[in-house]
């Protein structure tokens, strides 16, 4: 459908009726209005040039949410930057603060012990499982799909709620320190899983039977914004998005960091890159997520109550180090350079959502209006960290 | 990466005056190939690391830049970093810009090579006032129209967080006239 060129050959009805081009401004919207109104809310302003509902430009126009994080953090200890760092992002906030506290900590050289480890992987794993929900979500509600969009609220509630047992306080519980975690998980959440794993699960066959075996959302978002592997490659695309464009890079896989290495999961990959495939990826990754989580969980009930942060200060040497983990938006990296006095020097965090946000135009121009909403969705683009 | 590959990229980039060594990362057994050079070499070792190919063989992952304020000497480090396509090995170039009193500190852009690094670059001349020769349309990216003149570069060491004046007096006038979006 949306991929039909029109041929006209009188070109576009604008232009025969004598209309000249128009331009419109969508956004921006406050960030908080984005479950509410619109998945691209608060994130930027898109300035689209349309001949008819064809988009023939589109300015992307960031920086919104511009709070000078990188400034702030430098100009407290290591420490002080954590809570920072968790508010990158809603969900992916955690993952963020997996790898800055993975950065200071091959910088200081300590190495957290296996409980910490697992744990972290558990809860990063449960943080995806909820934004990849809530990315399906808000895809829902960009194509009109509302019964598919309460299933996959419905699946986030779950993770969210799981996240919640498991770390104390959901995704901004400041659950890291360096060396560790600042608590183990609770009993309640190891005894309460299984059940709330089949809830998870349920929902996502649920959103199957009206989302993905549905041909009114499968033909909606069949050849909708195709990327192609060259210009993810260009672009520098990461996470679902590179995969949907069938490069199955992963840094949980290429990169190995934590215990990822020990785990037995897929790297899904996609064919033509367009937003249907972006959803399948995303959909296929929740289940994997959940089958990563059961392993965790296993080996962590097995390793049982114990230490799960290393004791001692913290001494953060002069050096450099970079950590880079799979976030739910994508590859996050952070490279941090200290200069051994006790602050920081450079705290950079290298933002997934910066690059999607970027290549849009790329993707956008020849496509319809109505596309724009349910490709942002897919290629979920966080204010948080995108402007940092 | 052993030994043995940091002194074969030294021969290969003799000419360039690159200093080679490794950084660590997360994973343990893929540091990262730290390579320092001239901010006037960068743009040279960056292309040769990427290789011939239409298609980039290596993805530019990240370009961000970091003050030098108290080394010696004086500049500042844009950092570039690379990863091969199958993600096997990983670069790190530092390219350094000493500090000059006349000139505003600038650097070769790398947009022809990666069209990613538009905005990076867009964002290191936002937050640091480095010019990057080259570039099709080197304007503010984060910051808004109405930071002018006198907030200037504002991730700059010497700034503090209410945007005290900077030291490089000399980047300002290039950040008005670019500014705006």
């Amino acid at each position: 459908m949306s991929q039909t060129p029109r041929t006209d050959q009188d070109g576009s009805l604008s232009s025969r009726l004598g209309f000249p081009e128009t331009t419109i401004e969508i956004g921006p919207t406050h960030p908080a209005i984005r479950r509410v109104m619109t998945p691209v809310g608060g994130t930027a302003s898109f300035i689209v040039e349309l001949d008819d509902d064809r988009i023939t430009n589109l300015e992307v126009d960031i920086g919104l949410g511009h709070r000078g994080f990188e400034k702030q953090v430098e100009s407290g200890s290591w420490e002080d930057a954590l809570p920072y760092v968790s508010r990158l992002g809603w969900a992916s906030g955690l993952h963020a603060e997996i790898a800055y506290c993975l950065a200071v900590e091959s910088l200081a050289e300590i190495a957290s012990p296996d409980r910490a480890i697992w744990t972290r992987m558990l809860v990063g794993e449960l943080a995806r499982v909820s934004d990849h929900y809530s990315r399906l979500g808000a895809t829902m509600a960009a194509i009109g799909l509302r019964d598919a969009e309460n299933v996959a609220n419905a699946g986030e509630e779950l993770a969210s709620e799981a996240l919640v047992a498991a770390t104390g306080g959901g995704p901004l519980a400041g659950f890291n320190c360096f060396g560790g975690i600042r608590r183990g998980l609770s009993e309640h959440f190891l005894e309460g899983w299984s059940k709330q794993r089949s809830l998870i699960d349920d929902e996502l066959t649920r959103f199957g039977s009206v989302a993905t075996s549905n041909p009114t959302c499968t033909r909606r978002l069949r050849g909708v914004a195709p990327l192609v592997p060259e210009d993810a490659i260009a672009w520098s695309v990461t996470g679902t998005a590179l995969r949907a464009s069938g490069i199955s890079a992963d840094v949980r896989k290429d990169r190995p960091y934590l215990a990822y290495g020990a785990l037995e999961f897929d790297v899904p990959a996609g064919e033509q890159g367009d937003d249907l495939d972006r959803m399948l990826v995303v959909i296929e990754e929740i289940r994997q997520s959940l089958g990563m989580i059961d392993q965790c969980h296993k080996i962590l009930s097995s390793l049982g109550p114990g230490e799960v942060c290393v004791s001692g200060e913290v001494i953060i040497p002069e050096g450099e180090a970079v950590a880079t983990v799979e976030s739910s938006t994508g590859e996050l990296a952070f490279f941090v350079v200290s200069d051994g006095v006790g602050l920081p020097r450079r705290i950079r965090c290298r933002a997934p959502s910066f690059f999607h946000a970027q290549v849009l135009p790329t993707m956008m121009v020849g496509a319809r209006l109505d596309d724009l909403l349910p490709t942002v969705a897919l290629m979920h683009l966080v204010s948080a960290e995108c402007d940092r | 990466m052993s030994a043995l590959d940091l002194d074969a990229l030294r021969a290969t980039h003799a000419d360039l005056n690159v200093h080679a060594s490794s950084s660590p990362t997360s994973d343990p057994d893929s540091p990262e190939v730290r390579m320092r050079v001239p901010g006037e070499h960068a743009r040279t070792l960056l292309e040769r690391l990427r290789g011939e190919a239409d298609t980039p063989s290596v993805r530019l992952l990240d370009l961000t830049v970091v003050d030098r304020l108290d080394a010696s000497p004086a500049g500042f480090e844009v950092v570039y970093r690379l990863a091969s396509r199958v993600d096997e090995f990983a670069y790190r170039v530092h390219g350094f810009i000493p500090d000059s009193a006349e000139d505003n500190p600038s650097i070769d852009s790398v947009s022809a090579l990666w069209p990613s690094a538009l905005w990076l670059e867009r964002e290191a001349f936002d937050l640091f006032g480095i010019s990057f020769r080259g570039h099709p349309e080197l304007r503010r990216l984060l910051l808004g129209t109405d930071f002018g003149a006198d907030l200037g570069a504002d991730l700059g060491a010497d700034a503090d967080l209410n945007g005290a004046p900077l030291r490089k007096s000399a980047g300002q006038g290039q950040l008005s006239s670019g500014a705006g979006r």
